[in-house]
């Protein structure tokens, strides 16, 4: 299968919701997640539709938790990262890291 | 606190319902994440921000899907209607042809019957009609000096104008040009409400009675015969060797033949009233020789109006009994006048169309319900493999939108060209066409239409779907399944084709019996082989009789003389030309004073007119070339007058008055129906051309007799008269026949109108016959094989299929039947000579429906029959 290329936010969105891991990851934490390792803001309406564009990929599944108390008794959407998915996120990663190759010295230069 | 309700709301409409419990305790637990760090009026902001984000996501996301989902709609429609091109060509061209002639057939009725006049207050614009115990509903005239006491007599009318038919000749270097003209009083343009175009019209302070002549021209003459010359206005033109003020242009679309004498063309120029307005025709209330409209006062009721008109009236009637005894006045809006003769077959031929739209809707429903049987597999697939019944509906919707959109373009494209040929078939048998065009709601209606039939034949194989899908995919193409319903439904469809059609067919019977009754009519002469045209002798060069008798004499002589002429006669007016011309006449040796002056039709006519038109005598003798000036003057009478006068009693040798003078009697022609096959001769007295007044003969018609086709002889018999002299216009060359058909026109014209109608849903109802029964052997095809195996012969199989598709046809033509005889009794004044209950029509339209049903059940039930048991049992 032709390596699937992913999108800056939809990777964002992948690695957060493989660090969270499936009992977690879900809309609200995986918005957390991404502004708290990257300091900027996320509109969680930009995660709704990222997470349904990964699940029409395949890259991901989503199923309904429990019902908690502090979400008015409502469940959770769970997002659970497909293989598809962390192949992508290799896929990415590999695709950075080769063109990161040389560049370390004139980003430094330039910072 | 839990989120604002409107914001829970919004998400529970945007989103998918399997999405509401997630994002709901998304929103909750952000709301409570916010509530714990900010005051609550912040938070409640902000989550509201939040909410139109996540709504504005979510709405995007699926308008993109559903434009998708449309596009993929449509595709898989192109796709299927591709698939089965004959099918879909059938389809569309069924209903662009409904289409086209019902919004063709809007657009006629629009024009004529809905839009308002062209003139301004319509609703104040009448048109006056004489009212006498002995005249029917006819055009009528009037004495100047009745309407001029009608204007000062009755307060709720506001203005009257008189108007007259004037024959003009426009001198131009390149020859004489005959202008279709009418004589108007000065109020004229004001009763009828309009503003010129250009310039002014006239007005009481024009010059009257010695002074020069003025003249208004219509916009059509102004942009055709003068080429839109701008500097026409002021300027002088020739007419009939006068000259003649321009002093302005009509607006465009004034034209209006019907506010003119039924049947005469549309005046080309108003001119002001002629010296002889004023002298002795102002006082002569016995000479009715003007048409009149009024314009009602402001605010005054048609009721007010008409109760004083006929007051005025009666008081004329008792001051002079002489000329106005029982002679009153009606009133009639001008619109009304205007288009009540059409109302009715126009309103008949908009009901047909109807029809015909219906039987095409139902016949294409019909198709599409023998196709969607065929498609219950399919239909089974898809909804077994998740689709929603929603959507295979939405499917077959669009199949049906796209089939009449493209229908609906050819159709108003159709509608389009027939309305641009519609005006020069119509001719003179439709007023007010020449405002007639495909315009905006002209386009509305066809589309409006085209929305309607998708949606009704759309919809019907939509009930048809299979309720489990799983059996639909279990049954063989030739299974009966659902076979019942369907056929109830196809047994309705065909039940009401057949009795739309049989209406349409026994409406046009009807009009095509009486039609042919019309035309069988004797007119009273022989109309063959007669060429007719007009001529007019100028006054400015023939001023004398002497010089117009001379001028007569030498065209005859002239025209005699040309090979292929057999006989030449000259009439003042000719039968069937829509003139007339009465007057007053006295038998002179008749008894006692007789209490009213009858009137007869008074006709000038050469020698040679009795000849050439063959006009049978009854007795004594006809007009002679010698009877002269200085021979004593002789008359000859019609079978009706001398019925009326003499009572079976010979006239010959009695004596008549007619306009002062004494003529002897001297034979007894036939009748002639000059006013029109429909109807009676009326009493007419035929005076020698050489001894009657000349004011009477100077547009005579020459009527000639030839040996072969009487058109091709024309142009010698203009060449002849331009050797009398150039001068002389000749106009109106027509063979007797056209002049005869010109008057049955209308008839035929809504005849063959209804007839096509006809004929098309005779076409429809025999495909959907046929579109029907081979369906039905189709889908029974395993039926009639083990019937035919278990011993059925072809007879018992052809009576069943017969008995079981053919009976709602039956039931639906014997209802339509019924529908006929309703529509007959509502159009029995359009009949001539036959009955609305005319049987012949009615069981004829069932006759023909039943052959055409028959043929085209002949070759799917002989299918049905020959159905091999040994085949179709191993079919699935």
């Amino acid at each position: 299968m032709a390596p699937i290329h992913l999108g800056e936010f939809e990777f964002l969105v992948l690695l957060a919701a493989l660090g969270l891991g499936p009992d977690e990851a879900y809309a609200v934490s995986i918005g957390d997640e991404i502004e708290s390792r990257t300091g900027r803001r996320v509109r969680r309406a930009n995660v709704y539709t990222t997470l349904k564009r990964l699940e029409a990929k395949g890259l991901v599944s989503t199923f309904l938790g429990d019902p908690r108390p502090e979400r008015g008794g409502k469940a959770r959407r769970l997002v659970e990262v497909e293989r598809e998915g962390v192949e992508a996120v290799q896929d990415t990663r590999a695709a950075m890291r080769s063109m990161w190759g040389g560049l370390d010295e004139v980003l430094e230069e330039g910072a | 606190m839990s989120t604002p309700r409107w914001a829970r709301a919004l998400l529970r409409v945007v989103a998918a319902r399997d999405r509401h419990e997630d994002l709901l305790g998304d929103l909750e637990e952000m709301h409570r994440r916010r509530l714990s760090r900010h005051p609550r009026a912040l938070a409640s902001a902000l989550t509201g921000v939040d909410v139109l984000w996540t709504a504005g996501a979510f709405l995007q996301e699926r308008s993109v899907a559903s434009l998708r989902d449309l596009g993929l709609t449509v595709r898989h429609a192109t796709r299927s209607i591709l698939r089965r091109p004959g099918f879909s060509l059938a389809i569309v061209a069924i209903l662009a042809l409904g289409i086209g002639v019902s919004t063709a057939m809007f657009a006629v009725i629009h024009s004529v019957l809905i839009e308002p006049l062209a003139i301004g207050d319509a609703e104040r614009a009448v048109r006056l009609l004489p009212d006498h115990p002995r005249m029917g509903e006819s055009d009528g005239t009037f004495a100047l000096a009745d309407l001029a006491d009608l204007e000062t007599g009755a307060p709720a009318i506001e203005a009257v104008a008189a108007f007259d038919g004037w024959q003009a000749t426009l001198d131009r270097p390149d020859g004489a040009v005959r202008v279709p003209a009418a004589i108007v009083s000065p109020d004229f343009f004001r009763v009828l409400g309009v503003r010129p175009w250009a310039g002014r019209f006239f007005s009481s302070e024009d010059p009257g009675r010695e002074g020069e002549a003025l003249i208004v021209l219509s916009h059509s003459m102004w942009t055709g015969v003068l080429g839109a010359d701008p500097t026409v206005v002021g300027s002088t033109l020739r007419l009939n060797g006068q000259p003649h003020t321009v002093v302005g242009i009509a607006p465009p679309g004034m034209e209006d033949p019907r506010l003119g004498r039924g049947g005469q063309e549309a005046p080309s120029l108003w001119r002001t009233p002629p010296a002889s307005w004023y002298w002795d025709r102002a006082t002569e209330r016995g000479y009715r020789f003007v048409t009149a409209i009024a314009r009602l006062g402001e605010g005054a009721s048609l009721e007010l109006a008409r109760e004083q008109a006929r007051s005025v009236f009666s008081s004329l009637a008792e001051r002079f009994p002489g000329s106005n005894a029982e002679w009153s006045v009606r009133l009639v809006p001008l619109k009304e006048r205007i288009v009540a003769p059409v109302r009715l077959p126009l309103r008949l031929l908009g009901a047909m169309v109807g029809l015909l739209l219906v039987i095409t809707c139902v016949n294409v429903a019909n198709l599409f319900l023998v196709r969607a049987a065929g498609r219950r597999r399919e239909i089974g697939l898809r909804l077994s493999l998740g689709a929603s019944g929603r959507r295979v509906v939405g499917q077959l919707l669009t199949e049906s939108a796209l089939l009449a959109t493209m229908a609906g373009v050819v159709g108003v494209v159709g509608a389009a060209l027939i309305l641009r040929v519609l005006p020069g078939l119509a001719s003179g048998q439709l007023p007010r066409m020449e405002l007639l065009e495909a315009d905006g709601t002209t386009l509305l209606f066809g589309i409006g239409l085209t929305l309607l039939t998708a949606l009704l034949f759309g919809l019907v194989p939509a009930f048809r779907m299979p309720r489990d899908p799983a059996r639909a995919l279990t049954e063989g193409p030739g299974s009966r399944g659902g076979e019942r319903e369907s056929h109830r439904i196809h047994g309705w469809l065909l039940a009401i084709e057949a009795g739309l059609t049989v209406v349409l067919l026994a409406s046009a019977s009807l009009l095509g019996h009486s039609y042919a009754r019309l035309t069988a009519v004797d007119p009273g002469f022989d109309p063959e082989r007669v060429l007719t045209l007009r001529l007019e002798i100028p006054t400015r060069i023939y001023d004398t009789d002497e010089r117009v008798r001379d001028a007569l004499d030498r065209i005859a002589t002239e025209v005699d003389a040309l090979p292929g002429v057999e006989t030449v006669g000259f009439t003042n007016i000719l039968p069937f030309s829509g003139g007339y011309w009465s007057a007053a006449y006295v038998v002179v040796d008749a008894g006692g004073p007789d209490e009213t002056t009858p009137r007869a039709e008074v006709r000038t006519v050469s020698g040679g007119f009795f000849g050439a038109l063959d006009i049978g005598l009854h007795e004594g003798r006809s007009i002679r070339d010698t009877d002269v000036q200085g021979a004593p003057p002789v008359a000859v009478v019609n079978r009706r007058l001398a019925e009326n006068e003499w009572f079976g009693g010979s006239p010959t040798g009695h004596d008549l008055e007619v306009f002062g003078a004494r003529y002897r009697v001297v034979g007894v022609a036939a009748d002639v129906r000059d006013a029109g096959l429909d109807r009676p001769a009326v009493e007419t007295i035929y005076l020698p051309q050489a001894q009657a007044p000349t004011w009477l003969t100077r547009f005579p018609y020459l009527t000639l007799t030839t040996d072969g086709p009487p058109t091709a002889i024309a142009p010698a018999v203009r060449e002849a008269v331009r050797r009398v002299d150039n001068g002389i216009p000749v106009h109106d060359v027509r063979s007797m026949r056209t002049v005869i058909g010109a008057t049955t026109a209308a008839a035929r014209f809504r005849t063959v109108l209804l007839v096509t109608f006809a004929a098309l849903a005779f076409l429809l109802a025999g495909l959907g016959v046929y579109g029907v029964v081979s369906y039905t052997v189709a889908t029974r095809r395993t039926e009639l094989g083990i019937r035919t195996a278990l011993g059925a012969t072809r007879r018992d199989i052809a009576r069943t299929l017969v008995d079981r598709e053919l009976k709602p046809l039956l039931v639906g033509a014997v209802a339509g039947l019924g529908c006929a005889a309703l529509v007959a009794r509502t159009m029995e004044s359009l009949l001539y000579g036959v009955e609305p209950h005319h049987i012949p029509s009615l069981a004829g339209a069932l006759v023909a429906l039943a052959g055409v049903a028959g043929l085209a059940a002949l070759q799917p039930l002989l299918r049905g029959t020959r159905a091999d048991p040994t085949q179709v049992m191993r079919q699935p």
